[in-house]
């Protein structure tokens, strides 16, 4: 085919590269190969935007469309349909604000395939080596270039682009955005009959070249070209052991796991939080700062200085949920950096709202049982939060008194109201 | 507030959130004070948030938008939860100014009597009908709201060794919910 063509298979005839109805359900038992048996779907192979008219866009996003409508519902193959959609919609877009923008076309091309989003790198100064994920050979980047996806980092020979059979890590992990909660949930080789998990070579014992290798992620075996006996942290053996030790993994577990990282996805067993000393005072801070983000996001001295709010956002979701974290952040938990920048942070914020800021003081609370003038605060946990009205008291007051006095007030307003 | 320290008014309506103060310098029987007007949330959703100002506080204004009634009734209630809140050496003789605010408005649902009339219940407090929309007023309010505040501040004055630096803190309540831009 000299001319490009935007090819949006019929699911009527397999010739075409369409898939039929019964290839459909028997690759739903395995995700991943599911995924590459339905690759025409998502699979844009001319790459260059500028090739196509917006005419040509629009009469595919028309046609991708009716397919979907054809395709029956919840199924695999009108889900790949819509992903194409978007893809195209989004072609579509970017050559109209080209259309609009003519100085500023972007002509850096971007090659969609499998849910990877290729740009091509060429690099020759570079001293880092390469090596191709498809074929697992050398990229020699003085002579070279290359594709890198921009969403998992997989790379690969522009000779090898279109044999690549692995989907993309951010479209596995938007499908699916939890970690395998088992450790290493091996299934052994015979159940997959003797073959990689991911490109389904025959795997032999009598051949080096071909060894079985566990990956300690998925718990399956792969072939040495897809499992290259990468590191990396296991986040079931996090979870369940506190075990930070690096084991191998496959290339596409690797690629997942890095892409997954700074993620917050991992909910941790509260027992965790007794016997991992470190993990009860980062609660106790993350509590506490998720309440002071309400003094800070509306203070004015705050936000014009903008520093506070910067270090808020920083790792936000370990302020603005208490209870998720990131693998990242259970790796440095463990490394003891998170403590020492959540106190900083936590410290900053403190000394703002309670020794620079007329504001944030003006703020705060006077305990309405004892004597004592000093102004606290909601986010000081020897302070006690009135659930109804949030009224603030020393915990201890309330303890003794065991009523919040805000809201026996509002009660009495309320009874004089209704005599 | 705004009209009053920067001359300014916005008609887009900006909820407070919280609490926020303005500074004014201003000239009260030939002395320079520094008046501090702190402005609070009237709005019950922002009230997760203390008001820990109102200790110190020399004055309160309070203030009711002449076209909603509610929020005239829930003067009381303000007042009450001010005292028990700043809780003043002298509850009975605190200096409180109301305003009525909103008096651009054709919709005027609260009538300058009744304000009145509760104002004279209540210990006889000052009572101005402002527009800060339209400017109307709200110069006059402050300088009273200075004079009353400074009038409490000088009786304390007397213990203490520094006439010079009086801080004075008026309280802008936006009344039962409703705002006031002032």
């Amino acid at each position: 085919m000299d001319v490009p063509v935007l090819h949006t298979p019929s699911p009527s005839s397999s010739t075409s590269g369409g898939i039929s109805g019964d290839e459909l359900s028997d690759s739903s038992s395995s995700l991943p190969s599911s995924f590459i048996s339905a690759q025409n779907y998502i699979t844009i192979k001319e790459g260059c935007q500028s090739v196509f008219t917006i005419e040509e866009l629009s009469e595919a996003v028309n046609r991708c469309k009716e397919l979907v409508l054809d395709s029956e519902e919840c199924s695999e193959e009108r889900k790949w349909l819509v992903r194409r959609l978007i893809e195209l919609r989004h072609r579509l877009q970017q050559a109209k604000d080209a259309e609009v923008d003519k100085d500023n076309s972007d002509t850096s091309e971007t090659q969609v395939l499998l849910g990877h989003h290729f740009k091509l790198e060429y690099n020759p100064t570079s001293t880092k080596k390469r090596y191709c994920d498809r074929c697992c050979g050398m990229i020699w980047n003085v002579i070279q270039s290359w594709y890198r996806c921009a969403d998992c980092q997989y790379k690969c020979h522009v000779k090898c682009l279109e044999q690549t059979s692995r989907v993309c890590a951010h479209l596995i992990a938007s499908e699916n955005p939890h970690y395998e909660p088992n450790i290493c949930p091996e299934v052994g080789l015979a159940d997959q009959s003797y073959r990689c998990y991911e490109c389904c070579t025959h795997i032999t014992f009598k051949n080096s070249l071909v060894e079985a290798r566990l990956c300690d992620y998925t718990g399956r075996y792969y072939c040495p070209s897809c499992h290259w006996n990468t590191q990396a942290v296991i986040p079931a053996r996090v979870v369940k052991n506190w075990d930070f030790e690096l084991r191998p993994v496959s290339r596409a577990s690797y690629q997942l796991l890095r892409h997954t990282r700074s993620r917050p996805i991992i909910t941790l067993n509260p027992h965790l939080y007794n016997l991992v000393g470190e993990l009860a005072s980062i609660k106790n801070m993350r509590e506490e700062l998720s309440r002071m983000k309400h003094y800070i996001a509306t203070c004015r001295f705050a936000l014009e200085s903008g520093v506070l709010m910067k270090e808020l956002e920083w790792r936000h979701h370990l302020v603005h949920d208490t209870e998720v974290f990131s693998l990242n952040d259970l790796i440095e938990i463990n490394a003891g950096v998170l403590v020492d920048k959540l106190k900083s942070v936590h410290s900053l914020l403190m000394k703002h709202i309670k020794e620079d800021c007329k504001v944030c003081q003006g703020r705060g609370y006077i305990c309405e049982h004892c004597d004592d003038k000093a102004i606290i605060f909601p986010f000081d946990m020897s302070m006690y939060t009135c659930p109804k009205c949030n009224y603030v008291q020393h915990r201890v007051c309330w303890i003794r008194k065991q009523l919040c006095p805000k809201c026996c007030r509002k009660e009495k307003k309320e009874k004089e109201a209704v005599s | 507030m705004n009209q009053y320290v920067n001359k300014k008014f916005s008609n887009q309506y900006k909820a407070t959130i919280g609490a926020d103060f303005l500074t004014k310098e201003v000239v009260v029987d030939d002395r320079i004070v520094t008046m501090q007007i702190w402005d609070t949330a009237g709005q019950e959703r922002f009230q997760s948030l203390g008001v820990a100002f109102y200790r110190g506080a020399d004055c309160c204004v309070l203030v009711f938008d002449v076209s909603a009634p509610n929020t005239f009734k829930s003067l009381d209630s303000w007042r009450d939860e001010f005292l028990i809140q700043a809780s003043p050496r002298d509850p009975e003789n605190f200096p409180f100014v109301v305003l009525g605010n909103k008096l651009d408005l054709d919709t005027r649902a609260v009538s300058s009597k009744r304000a009145q009339q509760w104002c004279q219940s209540n210990n006889n407090i000052p009572y101005y009908e402002t527009s800060a929309k339209e400017a109307i007023n709200v110069e006059q309010a402050f300088q009273t709201i200075a004079k009353n505040a400074l009038a409490q501040e000088s009786d304390t004055s007397l213990y203490n060794d520094f006439p010079d630096q009086i801080k004075l803190t008026g309280d802008q309540k936006p009344a039962g919910g409703d705002q006031c831009a002032c």
